[in-house]
């Protein structure tokens, strides 16, 4: 044990430089073949799911854009429909607003046409009433007494 | 009992030739340890490939996790203490973990350490110090490799040429004395005081110091390899 | 011969005295680093069990030592 020779040192440097070989073929080797791979692969399906988020948010802005142009167009039919449905309203206000001042207009006419009547008709009984007065007062009295008896009458009936 | 003691000790202690390679004229003995090592590696090997046979990608099996998980571990350890630029010599300090973690631990199956034999540390520590010049040298060039020896003074210099020396020395001497102190220690306590004590502190001195002198071995090893790359 | 042999050894040996020193002395600094830092804890040990290791390793060159003049000198 304490001898030393030179033919032990020799042997046990072959057997570890032997072993240290063999590891490395038979242990360290195929490991780290296999953690490289593995790791690759890992790498690789990182890649096909970052692909895939890719597409997916790509899809998820195409169909951002596509609501917002829906949104658009609802928006646009909106007010078109808005601005279609205002007009109907202005025209149908317009027209009876119309309709009103005409049917204004014809009770305003006939209102006017009425009360020429009713003048008219007052009229003629003004002058039957002064036609009667006048044959009264040349039936009864004179003078200027009864003229102006007959001017009150009259007065007082005009203003009834 | 003292003598029958140390009749023991130094039956257990020495380290016999098992047999001898002729080759031609040469004469190859082959010790005790380096057929435990042999023992070592087969079972280091066969373990390893073992571990990583049929390895996956995805669904791996309980063993495979197992394997990973020794993988990054171990090199996640010496590759911390080798720090950014010693990262390539990760995989034979792993090995040298491994190897002297099983050698220091199969005291308990019945064989005799290879490590408590002083040449296997030797040769543990001599590759190590050339590993540690080599990497000074591969990094740096043989120009700076030289200049490094004059710093921080150039008064240090013989010193630091010292320190060659004696680094592998301090190195071998612990990884040995250590083992060697625990066999010592564990032998006297199996006399004193058998048999369940022993186990208590079989598990201290067989199991904990083997490991943490394989981990100290180790990180002085990449310490002086870090130093070196620097 | 046999006790001039014993006493080196036991000479050697008192490198454990160092050992000792150091031991206790890191063991005692990890103990205030704790005190002050329990959350270190963890960093603190490990770096102990290191430095312990490290320390004990002058213990051990006594012991190789005495052990050689043992089995050399015999």
């Amino acid at each position: 044990m304490i001898t030393v020779s030179f033919w032990n040192i020799l042997w046990t440097v072959v057997n570890l430089l032997v072993l240290f070989i063999a590891f490395r073929i038979f242990f360290f080797k195929p490991i780290a073949a296999i953690i490289a791979k593995r790791q690759e692969e890992a790498n690789e399906a990182f890649k096909a799911a970052q692909a895939k988020e890719d597409e997916a948010e790509a899809k998820s802005l195409q169909c951002d854009e596509r609501i917002a142009q829906v949104e658009q167009e609802k928006k646009q039919i909106l007010s078109e429909a808005r601005k279609s449905a205002d007009e109907q309203y202005q025209h149908i206000v317009a027209e009876a607003r119309a309709n009103a001042s005409e049917i204004k207009t014809a009770a305003a006419t006939e209102a006017n046409r009425e009360k020429e009547q009713i003048i008219a008709s007052a009229k003629k009984e003004i002058a039957n009433i002064i036609v009667d007065a006048t044959t009264k007062v040349v039936g009864g009295q004179t003078g200027a007494e009864v003229d102006s008896n007959l001017f009150d009458e009259f007065i007082g009936k005009a203003g009834e | 009992m003292g003598s029958s003691l140390a009749e023991r000790l130094i039956e257990e202690l020495n380290c016999e030739t098992v047999f001898t390679i002729h080759l031609g004229s040469l004469e190859i003995p082959v010790m005790e340890s380096v057929v435990v090592t042999w023992i070592v590696m087969a079972v280091l090997i066969l373990l390893a490939i073992f571990l990583t046979r049929d390895l996956k990608t995805q669904n791996i099996s309980k063993r495979q996790a197992f394997a990973e998980l020794v993988y990054e571990k171990l090199t996640g350890i010496v590759g911390g203490m080798l720090g950014e630029e010693g990262k390539i010599y990760t995989g034979y300090l792993t090995t040298v973990l491994l190897y002297i973690g099983l050698s220091n631990i199969i005291g308990l199956f019945g064989f005799k350490s290879p490590t408590k034999d002083l040449n296997v540390t030797a040769a543990l520590a001599l590759m190590s110090i050339v590993l540690v010049e080599f990497a000074g040298i591969y990094q740096n060039g043989v120009k700076k490799w030289l200049h490094k020896f004059t710093e921080p003074v150039a008064i240090v210099t013989p010193f630091n040429i010292l320190d060659v020396f004696t680094r592998p020395l301090s190195l071998c001497m612990r990884l040995f004395g250590n083992v060697l102190g625990a066999f010592v220690i564990m032998e006297l306590l199996k006399i004193v005081c058998p048999p369940v004590i022993p186990a208590v502190f079989s598990l201290y001195f067989d199991l904990f110091d083997g490991l943490l002198q394989a981990y100290v071995f180790v990180f002085l090893t990449s310490l002086y390899i870090k130093e070196a790359v620097e | 011969m046999n006790t001039l042999i014993a006493i080196g050894a036991g000479i050697a040996v008192v490198t454990g005295l160092g050992a000792g020193i150091g031991i206790g002395i890191a063991t005692g600094k990890a103990c205030e680093g704790i005190a002050r830092q329990p959350e270190a804890e963890g960093k603190i040990q490990k770096n102990l069990i290191l430095g312990c290791a490290l320390a004990e390793a002058t213990a051990i060159y006594g012991f190789v030592i005495a052990l050689m003049i043992i089995v050399m000198l015999q």
